[in-house]
């Protein structure tokens, strides 16, 4: 058992130090947030980065090696022509044939574009900061986090059972975090790649 | 918000935030780093309901703040336990194994654990707020008491 009054009072003692509180005060003075992609580049770099990670997983599947980079050569909307070059060094191109799914504001309200559905996630983004789409491509699971707020929001994606989740950042890095936990308790990270063109 | 307002909320949940995300990312640079976007998040926040949405809206943004940070690349490195004592001044031999014995769970489970038993969520609350399955917590829960007793009782005995 937990003895609940001890864990209480320890954890007690665990405080944000006045300068971090103080620092939050002055940057809500100066209304200074993290600066956020414009939101057509963010739209642009989903679709990008999402595709990429279906190229990935199927990279995955196929032969085990990771990309270190993924090039996106082009792309017809449904179809996706990538180049990458493998872990051991090897030049890979491949077509991707998928609709990518995307997170876009139109008229105010945020959507969540995946496969064949069109979901208005506003009203959820504002409420709780997060939504979550499970379904399946018809092949395997997929499932999207979408979280944030109506103005700045982040995608993290996961396809197939390998335990393996998709994000993306601001500067269109991908990263592949495995499901569990290192002996430390962090996250494990398998690799990154970056998209660096569509 | 009003700027009076907003710092009754610094004050109201700054601490809250900051114990949730180190429960979370056991660094105390990250743990301040999440408090303050969680915060600056609620600044710009429509109104609420009622305080209890209020404070529920920002754990909920507090955990995927977390979650976001747990998947990047950039993320500071857990801090090692060694740094502890400049993170929370601790008292008694009891609260500082106690504080290694939680902190050396997995993060789930600390993030569990504390919304459970320091803030007093019940199981289907800690299981929303962390966008799981109740009987998942449960488990986390569970598991969290029985490794806690084993590794305490290890520890007593030496």
């Amino acid at each position: 058992m937990i003895d609940k009054k001890l864990y209480c009072e320890t954890f007690s003692r665990l405080c944000a130090s006045e300068k971090a509180k103080e620092e939050v005060f002055q940057m809500a003075r100066e209304q200074k947030r993290p600066v956020r992609m414009c939101r057509i580049l963010r739209t642009a770099a989903i679709a990008a980065a999402l595709t990429a990670a279906l190229a990935v997983t199927a990279n995955a599947a196929s032969d085990g090696a990771l990309f270190q980079e993924l090039r996106i050569i082009w792309s017809s909307g449904t179809e996706t022509h990538l180049a990458g070059t493998a872990a051991d060094g090897t030049s890979v191109d491949f077509t991707v044939s998928t609709t990518a799914p995307k997170v876009a504001e139109e008229n105010g309200r945020i959507f969540l574009y995946i496969l064949e559905e069109k979901i208005d996630i506003t009203d959820q983004l504002k409420e709780t900061g997060e939504y979550h789409w499970i379904g399946t491509d018809g092949k395997q699971p997929v499932e999207v986090d979408v979280t944030g707020t109506p103005e700045a929001w982040d995608v993290a994606y996961r396809i197939g059972e390998n335990g393996i989740t998709y994000t993306w950042d601001e500067d269109q890095r991908l990263t592949a975090t495995e499901d569990g936990a290192a002996a430390d308790g962090s996250a494990r990270q398998s690799m990154a790649v970056t998209v660096t063109g569509e | 918000m009003y700027r009076t307002a907003f710092e009754a909320a610094v004050e109201r949940y700054g601490d809250t935030v900051f114990r949730l995300a180190y429960s979370y990312l056991k660094n105390r640079a990250d743990a301040e780093d999440v408090m303050q976007e969680t915060l600056l998040r609620l600044y710009g926040a429509d109104e609420f309901e009622s305080p209890e949405h209020e404070r529920y809206w920002v754990i909920r943004v507090a955990v995927n703040e977390c979650k976001k940070l747990l998947r990047s690349p950039w993320r500071r490195r857990t801090a090692p336990l060694e740094e502890v004592p400049e993170t929370a001044v601790l008292d008694t031999p009891a609260q500082t194994e106690l504080f290694h014995q939680v902190m050396a769970l997995p993060y789930r489970y600390r993030a569990a654990v504390y919304l459970h038993y320091y803030e007093g969520y019940a199981v289907k609350e800690v299981a929303a707020l962390m966008n799981a399955n109740p009987s998942t917590v449960q488990t986390w829960l569970m598991r969290a008491r029985g490794q806690l007793r084993h590794h305490l009782k290890e520890a007593e005995s030496l």
